[in-house]
């Protein structure tokens, strides 16, 4: 798989908490790009070199990932949790994770499934009963290596997958990703490109940049689910891994921009480069909280395919990745 | 301890479902530096012996499962989705999000999908994910996918080994490969050390899928006395401490209606006697381990139980506590020693 994106991915960084990514962004960006930061840790950079007064385009991709925030530490020593953005608590136990700026390895633990009841088995365990092992003897040794508040991030080793790729993450350092690809490939386009924080509890990033930068035009990268799986019905795949980006008429957080989603069809198949409608109204983006700033904005999102999305693991097609940059590129060229 | 980490950690490597223990050919290897014979019976299990050389010497026998749980491919569908049994125990609950591994004609890297949440009726959410409605996401296209798989093949559970605090350590098919790295160092131990006692080995096939590699072993072997090691539950939250032992406590010696009575005894004066850390297991019928097999071959065998304590069985991140592992090891040495004492 790429290895940039698998570095990226592989690195921990929940909403508010993404200052590593940030520093391995601006580490490739160093000496080749005037780059800035905002109070909330926003990461800044304009594609034609300085900041002009009046800009046009932004384009923004998260800096954040899913994750678990530890929030008790028991008596016996194991550590108790919330999660930082959605996830789904079924797929959480038996999963390795680190904890904190030290890596502290931890096992989410539930009772073995041969001291369940019968009722219990056929219950989902909740998030409230789940816990995170560290082998810690009791509350006191516990504390020497984790504290109240640290994050917790899943264990998945970025790789290939098949002629797939799998890793954490992939929603959203896969934006950041193409978001940095396009910097690299379009030094002189007339854009500001925003590596954004906290998108998975609301957005705030995304606020606090648009507000500041003002743009007329927003694209927004992502990941977005795909259910093409298993005996998944045709009319519920949402969009399928392989068949290119994915472009939103709606989501839950946004009516996208009628004339900006044509425009996008258009270059698209004139350039001949794959994209697939999402086939749903489900989820949201950095793109609904954009367009109400300021006096509004026209907004577009263009997604990856990603299978399992807000989990330990999930899965996508580097083929949809190019063609994902392929498309922003066409895009930015046609905006000119 | 270092050392039977390494060794540990080496055999948590390999993958051996019930049924399929083929890929344990590397052990085979290994056990020939330490035994004075090594042999893989037709069944799977693995036999490594020290014998004494004197004639009559009592034969004891000590087993440890080397399979794991896992699962085994039901179908391919039309996406190239594989889809599949839950084979030998796996504990269903924990396997969407999982990675696994399929032992088709190579070994193909896998994730357990499931329906996403937004595709869930509000009932289906609160229920877990049923194992029919599971599919192994390869990756790959579904005709490059039926070349390489075969309905029936075995699936195991893929998963980081971590070391935690305390000499814990988290991974796979921990049960039991950490009693089988027990075994590996005792056999170490007793390299050069002159036994009055014939000491047979037997990293045991089958075990998850009803003990038939430990039943075929003990009658090739016919032994005089049998010790099972095997791992239980330790405390864990929401968990009643009754029905569990607890980690880093040592040694569990299992006593049962099954077991032998006076060999329990004698196995919990010895940890006394040598400040060896243990703990009671009692059960009141059988021990869902390879005991319950042995017992009653070639004439009835006395058989002891001992277990290291265990969280998580049945899941792909385990935990144990390489102390109790120690503790097993070192009251299986005074056992085989006691006997040169005589």
């Amino acid at each position: 798989m790429n290895f940039f994106l698998k570095q990226l991915t592989e690195i921990g960084g929940l909403s508010g908490g993404e200052q590593k990514v940030c520093r391995f962004l601006e580490e490739r960006l160093a000496d080749r790009f005037e780059y800035t930061t905002d109070r909330i840790g926003n990461l800044y950079v304009h594609s034609g070199g300085f900041f002009p007064n009046d800009i046009k385009l932004m384009i923004t991709a998260h800096m954040d990932e899913v994750g678990l925030m530890i929030t008790h530490i028991t008596k016996d020593g194991y550590l108790k949790f919330q999660s930082v953005g959605g996830i789904d608590e079924r797929i959480l136990p038996g999963k390795l994770v680190y904890i904190g700026e030290k890596k502290i390895p931890g096992v989410i633990g539930s009772l073995a499934i041969h001291l369940q009841t019968k009722v219990q088995r056929e219950k989902v365990t909740e998030m409230k009963d789940l816990f995170i092992d560290i082998g810690a003897r009791d509350k006191e040794e516990a504390e020497n290596h984790v504290s109240v508040g640290d994050h917790a991030y899943f264990s998945s080793p970025s790789e290939d997958l098949g002629d797939l790729m799998k890793a954490k993450a992939l929603d959203d350092r896969v934006g950041c990703a193409v978001l940095m690809e396009l910097l690299e490939e379009l030094p002189s386009a007339n854009f500001t490109a925003v590596f954004t924080t906290r998108e998975e509890i609301g957005c705030y990033g995304a606020m606090a940049a648009a507000s500041a930068v003002k743009p007329r035009y927003a694209i927004v990268l992502e990941g977005t689910t795909a259910s093409d799986i298993g005996e998944t019905d045709e009319a519920d795949e949402v969009c399928v891994v392989g068949k290119g980006p994915v472009l939103s008429f709606m989501d839950n957080g946004a009516i996208y921009d009628r004339k900006f989603l044509q425009l996008a069809c258009r270059v698209a198949e004139r350039k001949g480069i794959p994209y697939q409608l999402k086939r749903a109204v489900a989820g949201g983006n950095e793109a609904g909280r954009i367009q109400k700033i300021g006096t509004g904005c026209h907004v577009l999102a263009i997604s990856l395919p990603c299978r399992y999305i807000h989990g330990p693991v999930s899965v996508a097609d580097e083929k949809d990745m190019l063609a994902l940059k392929q498309l922003a590129a066409a895009i930015i060229e046609e905006l000119k | 301890m270092q050392r039977m980490k390494d060794i540990l950690l080496n055999l948590c490597k390999i993958s051996a479902v019930s049924g399929d223990e083929r890929y344990a050919r590397p052990v085979v290897e290994s056990l020939k530096e330490v035994a004075d014979g090594v042999k893989q019976l037709s069944g799977g299990s693995i036999v490594a012996y020290k014998k004494c050389g004197q004639p009559g010497a009592k034969r004891i026998m000590l087993d440890a499962h080397l399979d794991q749980i896992g699962l085994m491919v039901k179908s391919i569908d039309e996406r190239g989705f594989v889809h599949f049994f839950n084979h030998a125990g796996v504990d269903f609950k924990i396997l969407p999000g999982a990675e696994v591994k399929i032992f088709g004609k190579k070994e193909i890297l896998g994730v357990i999908s499931a329906k996403p949440p937004h595709l869930l009726t509000a009932e289906e959410r609160e229920k877990p994910i049923k194992t029919e409605n599971m599919t192994i996401d390869t990756g790959l296209p579904v005709e490059k996918v039926k070349e390489l798989v075969q309905v029936g093949d075995k699936i195991a559970l893929n998963c980081n080994t971590a070391l935690l605090l305390n000499h814990c350590v988290t991974g796979r098919s921990l049960d039991n490969r950490a009693g089988c790295a027990v075994l590996v160092s005792v056999l170490e131990k007793i390299k050069n050390q002159p036994l009055n006692v014939d000491v047979y080995v037997v990293l045991s096939a089958g075990e998850e899928f009803g003990g038939f590699g430990a039943v075929a072993a003990t009658q090739e072997i016919r032994p005089d006395v049998a010790v099972v090691l095997d791992v239980s539950h330790a405390d864990m939250p929401s968990a009643r401490s009754e029905d569990c032992g607890e980690l880093g406590k040592g040694v569990m010696i299992g006593i049962s209606p099954v077991l032998d009575r006076a060999l329990c005894d004698e196995m919990i004066s010895l940890a006394e006697a040598r400040r060896i850390p243990y703990q009671r297991e009692a059960m009141g019928s059988a021990t869902y381990t390879n005991s319950d097999g042995i017992v009653p071959l070639c004439g009835g065998i006395p058989t002891a139980l001992l277990s290291i304590p265990q969280r998580y069985m049945h899941t792909p991140q385990e935990v144990i506590s390489m102390e109790d592992m120690v503790s097993v090891r070192d009251l299986l040495l005074a056992y085989l020693m006691k006997e040169v004492n005589l």
